[in-house]
């Protein structure tokens, strides 16, 4: 059983503390359109209609029936599938998966544009992209976290750089020492719609109850261990306490 | 989903095609069967298979307009492994050259050529394997839409009977228009081609039947609480994430009534299955030709709307993520 496990980089998004801000969405959208691959095109940005390609995408979500809901900021990108339904339709073999992370990409120069791929991903994690017409998704910034020219903590996926409550956490899942695979073992962490056997890579965390359960003795002064022992009386609410003597 | 013109126009054109020359084939097996005489035989075969090679440079031209980098789609045939994309992209050429070599051999006659020097009829292995390459076009075709597990409404082997069964209606029923343009072969093959269209009609009509039925029963597999892996019973999206427009939006809605969907559907079932056995029963038995010719443009036109409906009818658990806008 000593097989070695292969490299999965992957996103951990914990739902419990995305506040929906957007700020992954825009800090992926100017990394990538910035990049040597070319821009990811806007079209008509300024005008009527306009639309444009995203890797990334910030979708909100009404659980339960008012006023009993809640509301889930629930990003979502390419998943980078361990089993990837995308990657063997690929005519051409554009589309393939890193042996040496497991990073799902597009080769823009081979793509045809034939849309296939993106029939056979049930996220909707592909866009296609009107100005250089192939197809393109999320790379996991791999123009990033290999680059040397880049400080130590640099080296991450813009959107995880960018997240203000650190709900993004970037790792290789299959290294169990892992952040990301601590935090999918401790969390709960689950896969979208499993039912279709793709095996997604990226995880998500999901929202937490934060409950503090105060009974009502400890909203009086119940502090004095003597009162235990009977030696003494329960003291009154606005009597002096051992707080109220010490400094601990 | 949005259904493409360029794969609707591919599709239903290859599969006449294909259809035709099995028919002619078929056909040919007949006239030798029964010991039929024919005088114009390679004339007839020859510009047969001719006719139904333009139907396949048709669909060929047309699948150009699908890609935005056509150039590229040389080397579309790479990953043949895996992807049935790949493997039709490969038996398309490779068709329309045997087919090709085929009516050529029937058109100048070369079989008389290799039989004297060879002793084998070089028409009946050309058409052969042209029949056998057909049939696997047919199967590649239909495996595109049936090997996609997420369109639930394609995932079923009937995708790729529907394929075969309307090529090959459509196909005898060219064949049978063929037959009935003075060709003295025709006369002979006429009757044959005629009620072959109408099984093969009668057929597809029976699977598309089956398939829709099958498809009305349909439960997703996917639901809002695996999408998103919040497992409550009420799930509302308040925004997909943008108001503008994008690709998810474009490719997998086709944007269309449920009422528009359904006439479609009255449309296409009347006029790629229904007319045509009236008008080639009647044009049969009243020997009336313009009902066959009219048979096949009425049928044509239905299998291009049936072609429609197919994509419009799937529904991709992607759109699960895009309900709202804001």
């Amino acid at each position: 059983m000593d097989k070695k496990r292969k490299k999965q980089l992957a996103l951990v998004i914990d739902l419990n503390v995305c506040v929906g801000c957007h700020a992954c969405v825009t800090s992926c959208k100017q990394w990538n359109t910035s990049g040597w691959a070319g821009p990811l095109t806007d079209v008509n940005p300024y005008g009527e209609n306009p639309s444009g390609t995203f890797f990334n995408r910030v979708q909100t979500f009404e659980v339960g029936t008012y006023p009993k809901t809640d509301l889930i900021h629930f990003p979502k990108s390419c998943l980078h599938c361990e089993d990837a339904p995308c990657v063997p339709v690929c005519p051409t073999e554009a589309s393939y998966k890193r042996e040496e992370d497991g990073i799902v990409l597009v080769d823009y120069d081979k793509c045809i544009g034939c849309k296939y791929c993106s029939w056979s991903c049930p996220y909707g994690a592909r866009e296609f992209d009107e100005g250089q017409k192939v197809m393109k998704k999320c790379t996991l910034c791999v123009d990033r976290i290999y680059d040397s020219n880049l400080s130590e903590q640099e080296r991450l996926p813009a959107c995880v750089m960018a997240c203000p409550t650190s709900a993004r956490v970037f790792g290789d899942i299959n290294d169990s020492d892992s952040q990301v695979s601590q935090r999918i073992r401790e969390h709960g962490g689950f896969q979208l719609m499993p039912e279709w056997g793709t095996k997604p890579s990226n995880h998500y965390l999901p929202r937490r109850k934060t409950v503090v359960s105060i009974q009502p003795d400890q909203l009086v002064r119940a502090d004095n261990p003597l009162k235990i022992e009977g030696e003494l009386s329960v003291p009154g609410k606005d009597d002096r306490s051992l707080d109220d003597y010490t400094s601990w | 989903m949005r259904p493409a013109f360029s794969v609707i126009f591919l599709t239903t054109l290859i599969g006449v095609g294909q259809g035709m020359f099995i028919a002619l084939f078929s056909a040919r097996v007949f006239a030798s069967l029964t010991g039929l005489e024919l005088l114009d035989a390679n004339w007839f075969y020859g510009v047969g298979s001719g006719c139904a090679l333009l139907f396949m440079g048709a669909g060929l031209f047309a699948s150009f307009f699908h890609l935005t980098h056509p150039g590229r789609g040389i080397y579309a045939w790479r990953r043949w492994r895996s992807s049935w994309l790949s493997r039709e992209v490969i038996l398309l050429p490779m068709v329309m050259v045997v087919m090709a070599l085929s009516a050529m051999s029937h058109f100048f006659a070369w079989d008389q050529f290799f039989l004297k020097y060879s002793g084998v009829d070089l028409t009946w292995v050309l058409s052969g394997i042209t029949v056998l390459l057909c049939i696997l076009l047919f199967i590649a075709t239909g495996m595109i839409y049936a090997s996609v597990r997420f369109f639930q409404e394609w995932a079923t082997p009937l995708t790729v009977i529907n394929y075969l069964l309307m090529g090959l209606a459509s196909g005898y029923t060219l064949a049978a228009v063929f037959a009935h343009t003075g060709f003295s072969s025709g006369y002979s093959l006429g009757e044959f081609l005629l009620y072959n269209a109408l099984l093969f009609t009668v057929l597809a009509w029976a699977s598309k039947f089956w398939a829709l039925s099958r498809n009305r029963r349909l439960q997703p597999n996917s639901s809002m609480q695996s999408a998103i892996g919040v497992h409550h019973g009420t799930i509302r999206q308040l925004t997909r994430g943008f108001t503008a427009s994008s690709f998810n939006v474009r490719e997998f809605f086709h944007g269309r009534t449920p009422a528009t969907l359904f006439w479609i559907q009255r449309l296409f079932l009347t006029f790629s299955f229904i007319l045509p056995v009236i008008l080639l029963l009647v044009g049969s038995w009243l020997n009336l030709i313009p009902f066959i010719y009219s048979a096949f443009v009425v049928q044509m036109l239905g299998l291009l709307l049936e072609r429609w409906y197919f994509f419009a009818q799937a529904r991709h658990p992607q759109n699960l993520y895009y309900q709202n806008v804001a």
